[in-house]
C-alpha cells in the first residue's frame, strides 16, 4: 500500500510517497534525488548502496523504505560541511583513492562511520571493516593511507 | 619560437585527478544517475536454453500488464552487427545461442511494470544440440553455431572459417620451428588454461536511447569508446554518423568490457518503438554475468625449445579461445595473443596458431590485457621451468633471451625501436627491489612457505593501423582552456594527464585547464576508441599537436603586437614575451580572445588549437605469416611477489609485491601508481580466485559476488612497491607510453613462479584457488604435503608438551 | 550458490510493524503461509527479489521491544533477542570472553555494513549450508525460543535446522530469542572458517570444550557447517575425549574419527575430498589450540 514516510536526509527533513515494496535504495535515488547511493549487485554483496542510517553504515538495497520511517540518513553528499570537504573526502582526493569513482561514495560513508566510532582503528581493522564494499579498480592501496590520514582529524575532533 | 627549459611544474608529479572532488562528494554523474523527462524503462527477456530455434514468442499477456508500452522482439531488428565480425543480432531473431541470450525487451512506464511484463513473455523453443567446450566445437561433428558465417560482414584483419565454429584463425610464422627443435637440449611441452572471467566493473552496463523526431539518435551509455559506439550504430542503421550522438558521461569501470558492442542500438530502437520517448535499460548483475560479454576462456598447447646455454630457440603454440555465442572483440584477442606470443623475448623460430571458437556460452570480448595475460601466463612460466631444467636461474635465462631494443625484432618482424624501453633495467629493478637471491625469512609454522617469484610483461595497443585521435583546445577570454578530447573517462585518469600537459606547455595553473565532464560525440574531438592503453599516447600526441597549433596562432598575433620575427616570440609562465627583452611581455589572457591595443583597436581573435595523431608506421599483418607492425608502442614491465603458501591448505597470500613498468615518461605519478596498485589487486583476484563456473547444461552457477569472488580490502598485500622507469620514446607524448593494462599481465605468472621456485609444483591452470594448489601439490609433490602434515603434528606436539607440564 | 536476480524490484506486499508480540502473532495467524517475518531483511528480501519466496504480508518485528533483548545472567547464560543485530552482539563484552567461538563466527560473518543490520536469528533461520551461526550455536548447545499460538516452546538449535533452507518453525510462530547456556570458567571455544578467496567458508568448524583436565567431567563438542546440507556434529570424534588419554592421542584419534566417519559434500565451492582434508587439518588445529588454552 502507498504511504507517506518522513526521514531526515543529510540534515534535511524529507517526505516521500512510497509503496510498501519499495527499497530504501530506490526511494533515495529516484524519489529523493540522492544519487550518490549507487548499486552494483542489488543483493547486499558489493556494498555500493551503503548509507549511514541512524549512525551505522548499512546496505540500502536490502532495506525497505518504510523501515526507515523517522530515521536519519547520511550519504556522501551530506558529509561535507559548508562547502568544505570533510577530512575523509580531502584525504581521498589527496591520495588518489578514486579511480572510476562508482564505489567511492560507499567507501566514504563506510569509512566515515567507522572512524567516527573509533578513530584509533588499526590498519587490519580498516581492511576488515571495509571488506563489505567492492572496488573493482583495486584502489584499496590508495584508500588505506587516506583513511589513516583522515583518522587523525577524527581523533582531534573526538578529543575536542 | 621556443620554450625556456625549466623543471616541470606538473609533469612527473603527484597530481590529484581533476574529477575526484565530484567523486568523493557523490556528485559525479554516471549514466546510472541520468533521468530524462518522460523516460521509460526496458527489461530483457532472456533464453533459458543453450541452443535452440525460436518457434514462437507470445507477448500478448505481457502487453496487457498495466504500464507496459510495447514489447520488442528480434523481428524488430532484422540486421546483424559486430565490431570485427558481424555475427551478432540485437535480440535473437531465429536462434538462441546461450542461456541468457536476449530474446525480447519489454518497455514500460515503470521498472516494476517492465519487470512484470518481462515475466509474462512466453517463448516456445525447439532445442538444438549444444556445445560448451571449444575443443569439442572444433570437431567436424560438432553443432554449428553460425551456419551463415560466410555471409557475415568481416573486417579485413580477420579470418572466420565458414562451415566451422572458427570465428577467427590467426597464424604467426617465423623461421623453422621443426628444424630448431632438433637443436634444442631442453624441450618443454605442456597444456595451460584460463577460465571465463568477468570484468565485474561496478556500474553494470546501462544506457538510455532517445530516437528523436528529427531522426537523430541520442544515447547516454556507460561505455568506454563513444566514437566506436556511434560508428557501429550509424552503420547498422544505415544513417549518417553525425545523426548519432553518444553522451560521454562518467563511467563506473570498463576494463575492456565496455569497449565492444553495447546495448546502444537496442535502446535507440526501443525508443523509436515507444513513440520516440527516452528508454533506459539497466542490466542487473545477473544479466551482466549471463547476457552481456565477459573474458574468454583460454586453452593452450605449447612446445618450447631451448639450447643448452639457455637460448630460446623455438616456440610452437596452439591457442584456443572460447569466444561463446558471439565473437565481438575476442576475434582480435585471439589475433593479438597469437602475434604477441613471444612476449619480451627474442625467439627466432615461431609457429603459432590462435583460434577463436564459438560455443553455446556467454559471448566474450576484450578485457584489460587483451590476449597478453593469456600468452604471458604460459610463456613466463616456461621461462622459469626451462631455467630450472637448464640449471640457470630465472633472471639469467631472461637476460639471455630478452629483446634488445635497437637490435632485435619481434615475432611479427617489427624491429624493436631503440627507444622502446629498457627491459633489462626492468628485470634488474625487480631483482633489486624484491630481493631476489637474498635470504627469505622462514615462517614459524613448518607448513608455511615464504617464496618469491616474478614475471615480465610487455604490451602494446592492438588496433587497426589507421586508428587515430584528435584534440581541440579552446582559449577562453581569461586565458583558461577547455580541452576537447574524446577519450572515455572510466577511472584511468587520462583526462587529468592531458590537462597537465597543456598546463605545463603554457605555464598556467592546472585549474585553468579542464576537459569537460559532460561530453558528447558531437562536441568533443574524435578518437578511435579508449582501449589498449592507447589513450595517453594517441590523445596525448593529438593534444600536443593542438597545443602546437594554438601556439602558432598566438605567435601569429604576438609577432604583430611586438613587431618582432616569430622565432623571437616565447610562450611560457602564462605569458607571451620576446626573447632577450623580458619587458616586452603580455599575459596569455590579453591575447586569448583577441589582442586590444592601448588605443582600442584589436587584432587576432579567440584562439583555438586543433591537432591529430595517427600512426604512420603500422601495417596490417600478413594473413599467412602474421608478419607486420601491429603496435604503436610496447611498454616493458614486470611484477615480483613475495607470497606465503600454506602447504596444508593450498592457500596463497601475497604479502609483498613490486610493480615495474618502463612508462617512457611519467606524466601523473599518482595516475601511474593507481594503475600499478589497481592492476596488482585485479591481477591477484583474477589469477587466484575468479572463475565463471558453468554446469553440463551451460548454466552459469555463480552469477553473483558471493559465488564469484572479487578481491576485497582485506586481500590487499602488506606492501606494494612501484617503480616507473623512464626511457622516453621519441614519438610518445613528452616521451610517454601507456601503462593501464600492462600492470595486471604478469601478476598471475609471478605468483605461479614463486610457487614453482619454492616447491617445484607447476600450476598450469588459473585460477590458483587453494583447492587447485592443494591438488597440484598432492599430484606433483605429495612428499611436501606429508611433510607439512608431520610438521603440523610436531609443531602442535611441542606446544602440547608445554601445556602438559603446566 | 547460483543466486542472482534479474529483477530489481520486489513484488507487492503489505508491510506491518506491530509493537507487541501478541499483535505480531495475530497478524501471522490471520495470514499464515502468506506472511513472513522481517527482522534484518538481508536473507528474506534477497529471496523475494529472486521470486524464491512469496509473501503477501511482511511483519516487521523490530518495533517489539522485548525482542531486542541482549542479556547475560550469571549462572543462566546469554540470551540474544531476535532483533539484536550482529554488531550489537559483538559489542557485548561477555561474548568474546565466554562465548569465543560465537564471537569469532559473527566477526567473520558477511561484513560490517551487513552486520549493522542482520540478526543472528535471521542468519540461523536462513539455514543455508554455508552460514556461520549454526556450528558455534550447536557447539554451545544453544536453544531457540519460539512463541506461537500454542504458547512458548524451546528447541535445541541442533534439531531446529532440519535441512537445506528448512527450519522447525511454523508460519504462525516467531523466534523470540536464542539462549546459550552458561559457560564455566573451565570452558574454552574456538571457531575456524576456511574462506580464502570465497565469501562463504568451505568448512566452518566450532569446538566448545569444558573441564579438559578432568576426564570424568570432560566435554568436547565438535560441529561443522558448509560440509553438508545441514550442520554436522562429530559425535564419534567427541566420544574420544571421554577416555583418560594424553591430549595428543585424543586429538589424533578424534581427527581419525572425523576422517573415517564424515563424508562432506561436493558443490561449486569445493570438492568433498578437499573439504575432508580441510576438516582434518582444521580440527587438528582447533583441538590443539583448545588444549593449549586449557
Amino acid at each position: 500500500m502507498a504511504r507517506v514516510i518522513t526521514l531526515t536526509v543529510n540534515g534535511r527533513k524529507r517526505v516521500a510517497n512510497v509503496e510498501d515494496n519499495e527499497l530504501l535504495l530506490d526511494v533515495l535515488r529516484d524519489k529523493l534525488g540522492v544519487k550518490s547511493v549507487k548499486a552494483a549487485c542489488w543483493r547486499g554483496e558489493c556494498g555500493l548502496c551503503s548509507a549511514i542510517l541512524d549512525g551505522k553504515a548499512v546496505k540500502t538495497c536490502l532495506i525497505l523504505a518504510v523501515e526507515a520511517e523517522g530515521s536519519e540518513i547520511t550519504t556522501a553528499e551530506g558529509i561535507s560541511e559548508d562547502d568544505k570537504l570533510s577530512p575523509i573526502q580531502n584525504a581521498f582526493v589527496e591520495y588518489g583513492a578514486t579511480q572510476c569513482g562508482f564505489c567511492t561514495p560507499a567507501f566514504i560513508v563506510s569509512a566515515h562511520s567507522i572512524l567516527q566510532k573509533n578513530p584509533e582503528i588499526t590498519e587490519d581493522e580498516i581492511k576488515e571493516k571495509l571488506s563489505g564494499v567492492i572496488c573493482r579498480c583495486g584502489t584499496y592501496n590508495q584508500m588505506l593511507p587516506a583513511i589513516k590520514k583522515a583518522s587523525k582529524e577524527y581523533r582531534r575532533s573526538k578529543s575536542a | 619560437m621556443e620554450t625556456e627549459a625549466q623543471s616541470p611544474k606538473y609533469i612527473g608529479r603527484y597530481v590529484p585527478q581533476q574529477d575526484s572532488t565530484l567523486k568523493v562528494t557523490g556528485t559525479a554523474t554516471y549514466t546510472f544517475d541520468v533521468e530524462l523527462p518522460g523516460m521509460l524503462y526496458a527489461k530483457l527477456v532472456t533464453s533459458d536454453r543453450p541452443h535452440a530455434k525460436i518457434v514462437s514468442i507470445d507477448t500478448k499477456e505481457s502487453e496487457q500488464v498495466p504500464g507496459v508500452v510495447a514489447v520488442a522482439t528480434g523481428k524488430d531488428f532484422n540486421f546483424r552487427i559486430g565490431i570485427y565480425v558481424g555475427d551478432r543480432d540485437i535480440l535473437a531473431f531465429d536462434t538462441v545461442r546461450w542461456i541468457g541470450h536476449p530474446i525480447a525487451a519489454v518497455i514500460a512506464e515503470t521498472l516494476e511494470a517492465a519487470e512484470e511484463g518481462a515475466s509474462k513473455v512466453h517463448v516456445e523453443y525447439e532445442d538444438l544440440p549444444a556445445v560448451f567446450d571449444p575443443r569439442e566445437a572444433l570437431k567436424p561433428e560438432a553443432p554449428l553455431l553460425h551456419p551463415k558465417l560466410g555471409e557475415y560482414r568481416v573486417s579485413p584483419a580477420f579470418k572466420p572459417i565458414p562451415g566451422t565454429n572458427i570465428a577467427n584463425r590467426f597464424k604467426l610464422q617465423r623461421g623453422n620451428v621443426d628444424r630448431a627443435f632438433d637443436e634444442c637440449s631442453v624441450i618443454i611441452e605442456d597444456n595451460f588454461s584460463m577460465p571465463y572471467v568477468a570484468h565485474a566493473f561496478m556500474e553494470t552496463q546501462n544506457c538510455i536511447g532517445l530516437y528523436r523526431r528529427d531522426g537523430v539518435i541520442e544515447v547516454w551509455s556507460s561505455l568506454q569508446s563513444p566514437f566506436s559506439a556511434r560508428y557501429l550504430m550509424a552503420q547498422s542503421l544505415d544513417i549518417p554518423v553525425n545523426n548519432v550522438i553518444i553522451h560521454n558521461t562518467f563511467c563506473g569501470g570498463g576494463f575492456g568490457g565496455k569497449a565492444g558492442l553495447g546495448w546502444e542500438p537496442l535502446v535507440a530502437m526501443l525508443s523509436k518503438k515507444a513513440g520516440h520517448k527516452p528508454v533506459k535499460l539497466i542490466l542487473s548483475r545477473k544479466e551482466q554475468f549471463t547476457s552481456a560479454a565477459v573474458r574468454e576462456a583460454f586453452y593452450a598447447h605449447v612446445k618450447a625449445g631451448f639450447s643448452k646455454d639457455g637460448k630460446f630457440l623455438a616456440y610452437k603454440a596452439t591457442f584456443i579461445m572460447d569466444c561463446g555465442g558471439y565473437g565481438d572483440y575476442t576475434v582480435n584477442v585471439s589475433r593479438t595473443a597469437g602475434y604477441a606470443a613471444d612476449g619480451s623475448y627474442d625467439i627466432e623460430n615461431l609457429d603459432v596458431e590462435s583460434l577463436a571458437v564459438y560455443t553455446n556460452k556467454v559471448p566474450t570480448t576484450a578485457m584489460r590485457g587483451f590476449g597478453y595475460p593469456e600468452g604471458h601466463w604460459v610463456l613466463e612460466q616456461i621461462m622459469d621451468r626451462a631455467a630450472s631444467k637448464l640449471g640457470l636461474d630465472p633472471v639469467k635465462i631472461r637476460l639471455i633471451n630478452l629483446v634488445r631494443p635497437g637490435e632485435s625484432s619481434t615475432g611479427t618482424g617489427e624491429r624493436v625501436r631503440e627507444d622502446a624501453g629498457n627491459p633489462r633495467k626492468v628485470l634488474e629493478t625487480i631483482v633489486k627491489e624484491l630481493g631476489i637471491g637474498k635470504e627469505i625469512d622462514k615462517p614459524n609454522e613448518p607448513w608455511m612457505v615464504r617464496a618469491r617469484g616474478f614475471a615480465l610483461n610487455v604490451k602494446g595497443p592492438s588496433q587497426p593501423p589507421n586508428a587515430s585521435g584528435s584534440a581541440i583546445m579552446k582559449f577562453n577570454e581569461d586565458g583558461s582552456i577547455d580541452l576537447l578530447v574524446g577519450t572515455g573517462s572510466f577511472g584511468q585518469g587520462t583526462t587529468t594527464a592531458l590537462c597537465m600537459i597543456v598546463a605545463e606547455e603554457f605555464g598556467i595553473p592546472l585549474e585553468k585547464v579542464r576537459v569537460p565532464f559532460d561530453r558528447a560525440t558531437d562536441s568533443e574531438a574524435y578518437t578511435w576508441q579508449t582501449v589498449g592503453s592507447r589513450g595517453l599516447f594517441v590523445d596525448g600526441n593529438a593534444t600536443l599537436s593542438a597545443i602546437k597549433d594554438a601556439k602558432r596562432r598566438i605567435v601569429d598575433v604576438a609577432k604583430q603586437v611586438f613587431r618582432v620575427p616569430e622565432e623571437d616570440v616565447i610562450i611560457s609562465e602564462g605569458k607571451v614575451s620576446v626573447k632577450g627583452r623580458p619587458w616586452l611581455s603580455i599575459k596569455l589572457s590579453d591575447i586569448a580572445a583577441a589582442y586590444t591595443y592601448p588605443e582600442g583597436n584589436a587584432i587576432g581573435g579567440p584562439i583555438i588549437g586543433a591537432g591529430y595523431w595517427t600512426s604512420v608506421l603500422n601495417t596490417y599483418l600478413n594473413p599467412e605469416t602474421g608478419q607486420g607492425i601491429p603496435s604503436i608502442f610496447h611498454t616493458f614491465g614486470g611484477t615480483g611477489v613475495e607470497i606465503l603458501l600454506n602447504l596444508l591448505t593450498g592457500e596463497i597470500i601475497v604479502e609483498r609485491a613490486i610493480q615495474v613498468e618502463d612508462v617512457g615518461r611519467v606524466i601523473n605519478r599518482l595516475g601511474v601508481e593507481q594503475q600499478m596498485d589497481g592492476g596488482l589487486v585485479m591481477g591477484m583476484s583474477v589469477s587466484l580466485w575468479e572463475k565463471m563456473q558453468f554446469d553440463q547444461q551451460g548454466w552459469l552457477l555463480n552469477p553473483n559476488f558471493t559465488g564469484y569472488y572479487l578481491a576485497r580490502f582485506k586481500d590487499l598485500p602488506k606492501e606494494i612497491k612501484k617503480v616507473a622507469l623512464e626511457t622516453p620514446q621519441a614519438d610518445g607524448p613528452l616521451g610517454a607510453r601507456g601503462v593501464g593494462e600492462m600492470v595486471m599481465i604478469s601478476v598471475g605468472p609471478a605468483i605461479a613462479n614463486a610457487i614453482f621456485n619454492a616447491t617445484g609444483v607447476m600450476l598450469n591452470h588459473e585460477p590458483m584457488t587453494p583447492e587447485a594448489v592443494w591438488n597440484a601439490l598432492r599430484e606433483q609433490k605429495s612428499e611436501l604435503l606429508n611433510e607439512a602434515i608431520r610438521g603440523m603434528k610436531e609443531h602442535f606436539r611441542q606446544t602440547e608438551e608445554v601445556m602438559t607440564k603446566q | 550458490m547460483s543466486f542472482g536476480s534479474p529483477y530489481f524490484t520486489l513484488p507487492r506486499f503489505r508491510y506491518e510493524k506491530p509493537d507487541t508480540l501478541e499483535k505480531a502473532l495475530s497478524i501471522l495467524q490471520e495470514n499464515k503461509d502468506d506472511a513472513r517475518i522481517l527482522a534484518g531483511g538481508v536473507g528474506l528480501l534477497n529471496l523475494m527479489k529472486e521470486r524464491l519466496v512469496e509473501a503477501k504480508v511482511l511483519v516487521d518485528i523490530k518495533g517489539i521491544k522485548e525482542l531486542h533483548k541482549l542479556e547475560y545472567k550469571k549462572g543462566q547464560g546469554l540470551t540474544i533477542g531476535s532483533t539484536v543485530t550482529l554488531n550489537e552482539i559483538l559489542e557485548h563484552p561477555i561474548l568474546k570472553q565466554r562465548y569465543t567461538a560465537l564471537y569469532q563466527a559473527i566477526s567473520t560473518l558477511s561484513d560490517n555494513n551487513l552486520r549493522n543490520r542482520s540478526t543472528l536469528v535471521g542468519d540461523l533461520c536462513e539455514a543455508l549450508p554455508w552460514i556461520d551461526s549454526p556450528a558455534p550455536l550447536i557447539a554451545f548447545d544453544a536453544s531457540v525460543n519460539i512463541t506461537g499460538p500454542e504458547g512458548y516452546r524451546s528447541v535445541k538449535v541442533e534439531s531446529f535446522i532440519k535441512g537445506m533452507a528448512e527450519v522447525d518453525l511454523a508460519p504462525v510462530e516467531i523466534v523470540t530469542s536464542i539462549t546459550l547456556p552458561e559457560q564455566t570458567d573451565t570452558s574454552r571455544s574456538i571457531y575456524l572458517k576456511f574462506a580464502r578467496g570465497t565469501e562463504f567458508g568451505l568448512v566452518n568448524l566450532a569446538v566448545v570444550a569444558s573441564n579438559l583436565k578432568k576426564y570424568v567431567d570432560r566435554s568436547v563438542r565438535i560441529v561443522y557447517s558448509a560440509i553438508d546440507t545441514k550442520p554436522v556434529r562429530a559425535l564419534e570424534a567427541e566420544s574420544v575425549f571421554k577416555e583418560d588419554l594424553p591430549p595428543r592421542d585424543m586429538i589424533s584419534r578424534a581427527v581419525e574419527k572425523i576422517r573415517d566417519t564424515i563424508e562432506p559434500m561436493s558443490d561449486n565451492l569445493a570438492s568433498g575430498q578437499y573439504r575432508k582434508h580441510l576438516m582434518q587439518v582444521m580440527t587438528y588445529e582447533a583441538l590443539t589450540r583448545i588444549f593449549e588454552g586449557a
